[in-house]
């Protein structure tokens, strides 16, 4: 185990105590319930996020942190639209470190379990701007994402609440780097395929071997998320 | 040039001062079957074939439906079932292979629908969308002379946009029934992909007032 498990687990777990201690929101009060409008039209909801990002394969280095920022509006009770920024360090080998920064749109449907736990579902789709950097053959390239979120959040204090937000988002893959895998660059690609595939002498000639390689992958982020609403 | 335009106006102005008695906040989900039709460039290396959808909107104003669209496309390539003599990378030995090839796009974005002149039961409407769509090319072996390493899949995700027009009827309560004519154009590297897709439709609704 490296000393940049321990520092993890010893954040995580530090984190994990801190919400465990925090006092949690008085129970609702059916005369008066001050979360009750919290999922109506016209509600907006401002969070904030830190924790755990990776991506999924069978050589992708260890999942490292991600931050995100974003904004949510009620344009339906309990259906929200949002926007959200997150950048997220997805891994690192040596020096080359593996950076992503989804710019994204979702749509979530938010529901209420008992007083206290706002779980939500949803999907959302946009630009992930993606960085290879130190690896000898640099990359930085911007490609459409979409993603399925899913999360709860607990009441904390005054329109404040605190939860986990879990997101699953399928990426194209970058090509083979000297860090990092993926499938190899010489071969022939869609848009390759889309020109050679309208000529016949194309069509002869123009094959694809072997090449089962994936050419998407999927990115995992668990993050803790702080939301205020008004 | 001129006539374009003025339908262009026209069809604007429409959107522009629909009818107002409709009802709000009604929330529908629509299933989507018919055909897609390449168009342009794509038509060259692709021939017709299938689509399904679903969507998920509501009318928060009244007029006006927007949401959630999910579509999938299928569509044979033009190599699919042709004979082609390669030689073996593997091997170097010529090789008589005939191809199983096919195109499939998927679909995920945001669309709006601008009801026009919805009188009762019937409704048309404009259509526009926006997506992320993965454009993707699968090719297997039907039948080969000798041992072969043909195959594989090749796909790239791209943004795109829709516009269309259809017109649905209500049969009973939320329930709908209606055909829609989508085209659709994906901004590729080097040649835009683009296609027509026609189908029925079939939704389901609530209204909350």
């Amino acid at each position: 185990m490296n000393g940049y498990r321990v520092l993890c687990a010893a954040a995580l777990t530090a984190a994990a105590l801190a919400c465990a201690a925090i006092v949690p929101a008085r129970a609702a009060d059916s005369a008066a319930d001050p979360w009750a409008g919290v999922m109506k039209r016209g509600s907006q909801w401002i969070s904030t996020r830190a924790g755990y990002a990776k991506v999924s394969g069978d050589i992708v280095p260890n999942g490292r942190m991600g931050i995100g920022f974003g904004y949510r509006r009620f344009v339906l009770d309990k259906w929200s639209v949002g926007g959200f920024a997150h950048y997220e360090l997805l891994g690192r080998f040596a020096d080359a470190a593996d950076i992503e920064v989804p710019l994204t749109f979702e749509v979530v449907r938010h529901s209420r379990w008992g007083s206290s736990v706002f779980p939500y579902v949803g999907l959302g789709g946009g630009v992930y701007y993606r960085k290879y950097y130190r690896t000898g053959a640099d990359l930085s390239a911007f490609s459409p994402g979409r993603y399925l979120t899913f999360g709860a959040l607990t009441p904390i204090h005054r329109r404040g609440m605190l939860g986990l937000d879990i997101r699953m988002a399928t990426v194209d893959k970058p090509d083979w780097n000297p860090a990092f895998d993926g499938p190899p660059d010489q071969r022939p690609k869609l848009d390759d395929l889309l020109i050679a595939l309208k000529t016949r002498a194309g069509q002869e000639s123009t094959f694809m071997f072997n090449n089962d390689v994936s050419k998407s992958q999927t990115h995992w982020s668990v993050k803790l998320d702080y939301t205020v609403t008004y | 040039m001129s006539k374009r335009w003025m339908m262009v106006g026209a069809l604007a102005l429409l959107c522009a001062a629909p009818t107002a008695a409709l009802a709000g906040a009604e929330s529908r989900v629509t299933l989507r079957l018919g055909s897609e039709s390449p168009t342009g460039p794509f038509r060259e290396v692709a021939s017709s074939g299938a689509m399904a959808g679903l969507s998920a909107g509501f009318r928060a104003i009244p007029w006006l439906e927007s949401g959630v669209d999910l579509g999938y496309f299928n569509s044979a390539s033009v190599r699919n079932g042709e004979t082609y003599g390669i030689i073996e990378p593997t091997t170097g030995n010529p090789v008589s292979v005939t191809l199983t090839e096919h195109w499939t796009i998927t679909q995920f974005g945001l669309y709006s629908r601008a009801f026009i002149f919805e009188r009762g039961r019937l409704g048309p409407f404009l259509r526009a969308g926006a997506a992320t769509y993965t454009v993707r090319i699968s090719q297997d072996v039907q039948t080969s002379s000798a041992t072969t390493t043909v195959g594989g899949n090749e796909q790239v995700s791209k943004f795109g946009l829709s516009g269309g027009v259809g017109v649905r009827y209500v049969v009973a309560g939320g329930t709908s029934i209606g055909v829609e004519a989508v085209y659709h154009h994906i901004f590729a590297r080097d040649t835009d992909v683009s296609f027509t897709a026609i189908g029925a439709t079939l939704g389901f609704g609530s209204i909350s007032k």
